[in-house]
């Protein structure tokens, strides 16, 4: 079964982040400029929260506002749901469909190590099960021909 | 694998639109109510537009003195990729990560049946094929060599 790692050995583990002040502009700049839908948000190297899109939308239908100079550790998510690079890649899927949640923070010995979205593991888990597929198929027909 | 229409089976549902005037905070009020990640936009019965929270994100910062009451159409992606209930599975999977889009409006007769998104894509694909590999399985357990 494919892990969190697969993904992370292709895609590496650079994760962009926002201070917990920094303004909601600066950060859909920062989205934008990266073509991310979410960042952490982060003092040092402690995560105090993930900020996404749908964060910032749920804020604007609630407030009326565009809000873009309010800090960011107004709207940001927490606690965050994080991952280990050893966790399965359907274990995230269920994860990411029970909190309705699209990117998971990935973390080792208390160590940031990458995030996944949720558009890496569809790419992933489809071709994994594909393989898985083929290998099963092909299996068959061995012993099929074997006979 | 099989086709889209299989996904609108499991999720009926109306399709959510506005029009292209309509200011940003109601249509955004919309998606939160409904809890949806994009909106149809339609003037006269045509598509003329798709607007998501991607495309909010992004554009509202390009916007010259953005506003709440900007209209839908200012930001909203006028290019829409539309799928038809019979394509399979796989294609749609393609389409979605080729364009980078979360969301497809389904098209039967000119006429708009449903939408789905990248969740639910992928949550029936990996139900099928965690079927198929069960299935495989199984003839293997119960055809011992």
């Amino acid at each position: 079964m494919a892990t969190v790692k697969s993904i992370l050995d292709i895609k590496g583990g650079v994760v962009h982040r926002v201070a917990p002040g920094n303004t909601i502009q600066a950060a859909l700049q920062l989205m934008a400029q990266h073509n991310l839908g979410a960042l952490l948000v982060m003092v040092g190297e402690r995560i105090e929260g993930i900020v996404s899109e749908r964060d910032y939308v749920l804020k604007v239908a609630d407030s009326g506002d565009l809000c873009l100079d309010l800090p960011v550790k107004e709207i940001m998510s927490y606690p965050v749901y994080f991952v280990s690079p050893e966790e399965s890649l359907d274990a995230c899927m269920a994860l990411m469909s029970d909190r309705q949640i699209r990117h998971l923070p990935v973390l080792e010995n208390n160590q940031l190590v990458g995030m996944i979205s949720i558009r890496d593991l569809v790419k992933s888990i489809i071709s994994e099960k594909e393989t898985t597929i083929k290998g099963l198929e092909n299996y068959i027909l061995g012993r099929q021909i074997a006979h | 694998m099989s086709n889209v229409r299989k996904i609108l089976e499991s999720k009926p549902g109306t399709v959510w639109s506005v029009a292209p005037d309509t200011p940003l905070v109601d249509a955004l009020r919309l998606m939160a109510e409904k809890k949806v990640g994009a909106l149809l936009v339609r003037e006269n019965d045509q598509i003329v537009g798709i607007f998501t929270e991607r495309d909010f994100a992004r554009h509202i910062i390009r916007v010259e003195s953005p506003s709440e009451q900007t209209p839908v159409r200012q930001l909203m992606i006028e290019r829409v990729y539309v799928i038809s209930p019979e394509e399979p599975l796989e294609q749609c999977i393609a389409l979605m990560v080729e364009k980078q889009i979360r969301h497809l409006p389904v098209l039967e007769n000119d006429k708009v049946i449903g939408m789905i998104s990248i969740r639910d894509v992928i949550k029936q694909a990996i139900e099928e094929k965690d079927n198929v590999i069960h299935n495989l399985e199984d003839h293997i357990w119960r055809n011992p060599t």
